[in-house]
């Protein structure tokens, strides 16, 4: 008898959850996007979770899920579990090129150059063979495969996604970054620093706070380092021009 | 088994018991929300009916600790129900990070879905929100409050004897004089 009335009291409780919060998978994903958007990263994983919890929904909504769950947890700085969302999001579906494109960029910053080309490879195949959705900041990926290229030491790859990048978006800063740490390698100091310059004063425009960011800190330091070499005073780097 | 009526026994017990369903409720928290003051009534009510239930001991049969023994007690158990309430809701998020969620909801960066029912001038109506900064901080504050009153006075009976239990013998009345 206690039994059954401890399972009538979980029964009960069960049902009401369901009333009062419906399993709604399309709006918790709607919401899980906005509060992207907002920036509330924990809110968006909490209900991209919640979108796909207990097995439900279809494949697209699932691959959207992963997608979204890895992009917040990259920006909460979880590497680690981006790159597992995104791994779980090619098992699913081997043909996804956001998926591509972002876990080489994760493998780059981890230091993997070589899987972080093939990702990258991989993701801009499918990205130019794709009708329909179009994938923004194309010309990133164009300079992350490039930065990995150079990394290999293959200089005449490199130095045409720069060419691939700037011609996709001649206002995105890595490109011309990328062609900054080609004249580098080059050993043209003038035009690597005048690249850098650049690179830093585009990425400024886009982000006022782009400074203060660790990438900020990095494409400073190096700024700073290049004056130095072309015998430019860092502090007033325009003096007597 | 014999039941332990030590009041180091309603201790330890409540102690575990907020453990237990402070992480029950966290994780609950984490998938649906803060419903703001029921948690926190429903928390206060349930763990003294436990603690007599399951407990190893029934809280009235310790004897009551006084008043400040009472309100030690129910900040002792309120503090081990938050830790179990954040052990609760690291289990549920994708990583263990309560405290770093925490303090991103201080900063104004994240937020947490509370509902409730809110009344102002008269009238009433449905509040269902993301919570964040002070906002949270009071809300909380407001949830722990009850939980905090209901587990001070709920706990304890003052004659020394729980609900189903018979009344001691009445003293025999003084022999009148012939």
């Amino acid at each position: 008898m206690k039994m059954v009335r401890i399972a009538t009291l979980l029964g009960a409780l069960g049902t009401l959850v369901v009333l009062v919060w419906p399993p709604a998978p399309a709006q918790d994903l709607r919401l899980a996007r906005l509060a992207y958007r907002a920036g509330d990263l924990d809110q968006c994983l909490r209900l991209a979770r919640r979108a796909v919890a207990l097995g439900r929904g279809s494949l697209a909504l699932r691959l959207d899920s992963l997608g979204l769950r890895a992009r917040a947890a990259l920006d909460l700085g979880r590497s680690d579990m981006a790159r597992s969302y995104l791994d779980r999001m090619l098992a699913l579906d081997p043909n996804q090129a956001r998926a591509y494109l972002m876990r080489g960029s994760i493998r780059l910053r981890m230091g993997e150059a070589t899987g972080a080309l093939a990702d990258l490879d991989r993701g801009l195949a499918l990205a130019a063979g794709a009708k329909g959705r179009s994938i923004p900041f194309l010309a990133s990926y164009y300079a992350r495969r490039g930065m990995a290229n150079l990394a290999l030491g293959r200089l005449e790859p490199a130095r045409r996604d720069a060419g691939l990048a700037r011609r996709s978006d001649p206002r995105h800063p890595e490109g011309h970054q990328l062609s900054s740490k080609i004249e580098e390698k080059r050993k043209r100091w003038r035009e690597a620093l005048i690249e850098a310059e650049l690179a830093f004063d585009l990425a400024q425009r886009k982000d006022s706070f782009f400074f203060t960011s660790s990438q900020g800190q990095r494409w400073m330091k190096r700024l700073v380092w290049l004056r130095l070499k072309n015998k430019v005073d860092p502090i007033h780097p325009f003096r007597g021009q | 088994m014999e039941r332990d009526n030590s009041m180091l026994a309603v201790v330890v017990g409540g102690m575990l018991l907020a453990l237990a369903l402070g992480a029950a409720l966290g994780w609950l928290r984490y998938w649906l929300g803060l419903f703001v003051i029921a948690q926190g009534a429903v928390a206060g009510l349930l763990l003294p009916w436990l603690l007599g239930r399951l407990g190893p001991c029934r809280p009235a049969l310790a004897g009551h600790p006084g008043c400040a023994g009472a309100l030690g007690l129910a900040g002792f158990w309120s503090a081990c129900f938050l830790a179990g309430q954040a052990l609760g809701l690291g289990l549920a998020q994708p990583w263990f990070d309560p405290l770093g969620f925490v303090s991103r909801v201080l900063a104004g960066r994240s937020s947490e879905f509370v509902f409730g029912v809110a009344a102002t001038g008269g009238i009433h109506r449905a509040l269902a929100q993301g919570a964040r900064d002070g906002f949270w901080v009071v809300l909380n504050l407001l949830d722990l409050g009850i939980m905090f009153i209901f587990l001070m006075v709920t706990t304890w009976n003052r004659e020394g004897k729980s609900k189903g239990q018979a009344a001691p013998p009445a003293a025999a009345p003084p022999e009148a004089a012939s």
